[in-house]
């Protein structure tokens, strides 16, 4: 039998289906609002029940994403599993030379692929992007859920940016999950059509091997796993 | 069969000119010309050969506004006649050796222009009036009253195949809060063509003297909205107006000539759902806002702000252009009287938002945001904009680079 290399917990995979539903439910009633002045964006707003119903959709998406956050939050400052997946993440000095590395195998120019820990350091970005662009989107969205009385806390010229910042800051998550996350996870070589780690929430050691190969020699010292 | 009669009338006047033997007589009475005119078959061919009667109606004539009048007031060549029957032809009747002021007007009109060699009756004062029946336009039963006055303009302007056809517009007219209120509710007070168009002095729209030559239109207007014409006069619009500013709006280029209608109803382009368009067609237009110096794009501006969306989508309760500005006596923004000078913008946020205070103040209202203007939201947008950017290029290139290698190596494997 295969020996597998377990990767996220379940309640790490939960917390990414709650997540990126929300995103696609965000996603659209928020690009319908954004380019409310296209054809397009016109005929979404119809599909989300009008621009009232586009409006209640987002924000009950949005209610789901502070939980999750919430949630999240929670765990990784209070939780085992959850500080040793921020510890994972964490950036390290090395990691910028096997950046080198991981560029010129990509391009083929080196057959050695890079020495990545766990997670490599796209992935460790991603994973702050994420967390940075999650928080100025709540914080933001709340001040204009808040309306004329949000008017009332902040100046006029506050709002205009807050709003301004919500719509550029969602356009630019959305960007990278389309052409970063979902390029990554579906058509990189090797992953199409799928990476199945997200419901799995495992790979195979041979894998880890190649992909992770730090993380596979420290998993052996550990006797985690059996060479 | 009627070329019959008329030949049968011909004779009987030919008959009647040698038969009546010639008589004196100092001055002719009204009973002295019925004794022919009161004959229905009286007539003659005028000069393209067709039969013109020369019946008059005793019983019309009586109760017509000049009923109490000798024929030669009007008739003047009978004053010099001593005989009758008096020679055929007598020169025309001019209606303004009375009616001076009207007679001047109409001379100077559009419809005295008519005579030429395709129309050679052209119109004159009987063409609406009538003649020998007329009536004060005070008697409900004149063409000219205020019951029929629209029905009588109509009978020309409405007729499809002519040129003077103006179709559309009666059309309009007739939907308008105007024909409606004249035409089917009899509301006498209502405007009809020629409260607006004039009478005997109408014009062409082109032409300095119109009623309804753009710098005139307001005072137009005001003959029944006085108190409107009041405010506009004292608005931006009606100062820019007032000092020869053509391109300023006048009452019809915001509510339409013959389509017009109430703010109330959804279909004017007045109403809380039409008025940012009909502002946008100036406010929005580059040509006019550079000209101008006005500030570019309110129209779009607004339609991505809450209000316009919000407006967009059929909530009229949202604010448009007039709920902040007005609308007759709307003021530039830097006019300290102004609804929206920094000084009343928190009074008049305040309609509608009771929390509204010194927040509400502190920003731009729809504008499009320039360095200058708006550093704020402009670097703001720059950054993102240079960001997501950079970020796709970025992308997009590790895409190509992976498959590079990619295919490379499966390449390689293949060869080897």
């Amino acid at each position: 039998m295969m020996p597998w290399v377990q990767r996220f917990t379940l309640s790490q995979r939960i917390q990414h289906v709650v997540l990126f539903l929300s995103l696609i439910v965000l996603a659209l009633t928020g690009l319908s609002l954004m380019f409310h002045d296209t054809a397009l964006g016109q005929f979404m707003i119809k599909l989300e029940g009008g621009l009232q119903a586009r409006g209640r959709l987002h924000r009950w998406a949005a209610v789901v994403l502070l939980a999750v956050a919430i949630y999240h939050h929670f765990s990784i400052l209070f939780t085992v599993r959850g500080q040793k997946l921020v510890r994972d993440f964490m950036p390290h000095a090395s990691d910028l030379k096997k950046i080198r590395q991981a560029l010129r195998y990509a391009g083929g120019s080196q057959d050695q692929r890079p020495d990545w820990g766990k997670f490599s350091l796209f992935q460790k970005a991603q994973y702050f992007g994420v967390i940075l662009g999650v928080l100025t989107m709540i914080i933001t969205g709340l001040f204009l859920w808040m309306g004329p009385a949000g008017m009332g806390l902040l100046p006029k010229w506050l709002m205009d940016l807050t709003l301004l910042v919500h719509g550029r800051e969602g356009m630019l998550i959305f960007m990278i999950l389309l052409f970063w996350h979902l390029y990554n996870v579906h058509l990189a070589p090797g992953n199409f059509p799928m990476n199945m780690s997200w419901i799995s929430g495992r790979i195979t050691a041979e894998e880890c091997r190649r992909l992770y190969p730090a993380e596979y020699r420290r998993l052996l010292e550990t006797g985690e796993i059996q060479g | 069969m009627r070329q019959a009669d008329s030949m049968r009338s011909t004779c009987f006047l030919l008959l009647a000119l040698l038969a009546v033997t010639p008589a004196a007589a100092a001055t002719t009475s009204v009973a002295d010309c019925q004794k022919c005119h009161a004959n229905q078959n009286l007539a003659q061919l005028d000069n393209r050969g067709q039969a013109l009667s020369l019946f008059v109606d005793p019983a019309k004539y009586a109760v017509s506004a000049h009923g109490g009048l000798e024929c030669a007031a009007c008739h003047v060549d009978l004053a010099q006649m001593t005989q009758l029957p008096h020679p055929a032809n007598l020169r025309p009747v001019v209606c303004s050796s009375c009616h001076l002021a009207e007679g001047q007007e109409f001379a100077a009109s559009s419809h005295a222009q008519l005579v030429s060699e395709a129309n050679p009756p052209g119109m004159n004062c009987a063409t609406c009036h009538g003649s020998h029946d007329i009536l004060s336009p005070q008697n409900p039963k004149s063409p000219t009253s205020r019951s029929n006055l629209s029905a009588l303009c109509l009978t020309c302007h409405e007729n499809e195949s002519d040129t003077i056809s103006v179709q559309a517009e009666v059309k309009a007219y007739r939907k308008s809060v105007h024909g409606r209120r004249a035409l089917t509710q009899g509301d006498a007070l209502a405007a009809q063509c020629v409260d607006c168009h004039g009478s005997h002095k109408i014009l062409p729209r082109d032409n300095p003297n119109s009623s309804i030559n753009k710098p005139h239109i307001p005072e137009t207007c005001g003959r029944c909205h006085a108190a409107v014409l009041a405010d506009y006069r004292g608005s931006i619009h009606g100062k820019a107006i007032a000092a020869g500013v053509m391109d300023a709006p006048v009452c019809t280029d915001c509510h339409g000539e013959h389509t017009i209608e109430m703010s109330q109803v959804s279909t004017s382009s007045v109403s809380a759902e039409h008025i940012p368009e009909t502002c946008g067609r100036c406010h929005e237009n580059v040509q006019l806002t550079e000209k101008y110096g006005m500030a570019a794009g309110r129209f779009s501006t607004y339609s991505d702000s809450y209000h316009g969306l919000a407006n967009q989508y059929g909530k009229t309760v949202a604010a448009n252009c007039a709920s902040c500005h007005g609308y007759h006596h709307i003021l530039a923004p830097t006019d300290p009287a102004s609804s929206v000078h920094p000084n009343h913008l928190a009074a008049t946020c305040g309609k509608c938002h009771p929390n509204a205070g010194e927040n509400f103040t502190k920003g731009k209202m729809h504008v499009q945001a320039t360095l200058e203007n708006s550093p704020g939201v402009f670097f703001v947008r720059r950054f993102y904009y240079i960001f997501i950017g950079a970020l796709m290029v970025a992308f997009i290139a590790y895409i190509i680079l992976e498959y590079t290698g990619f295919l490379k190596r499966r390449r390689h494997r293949r060869g080897a």
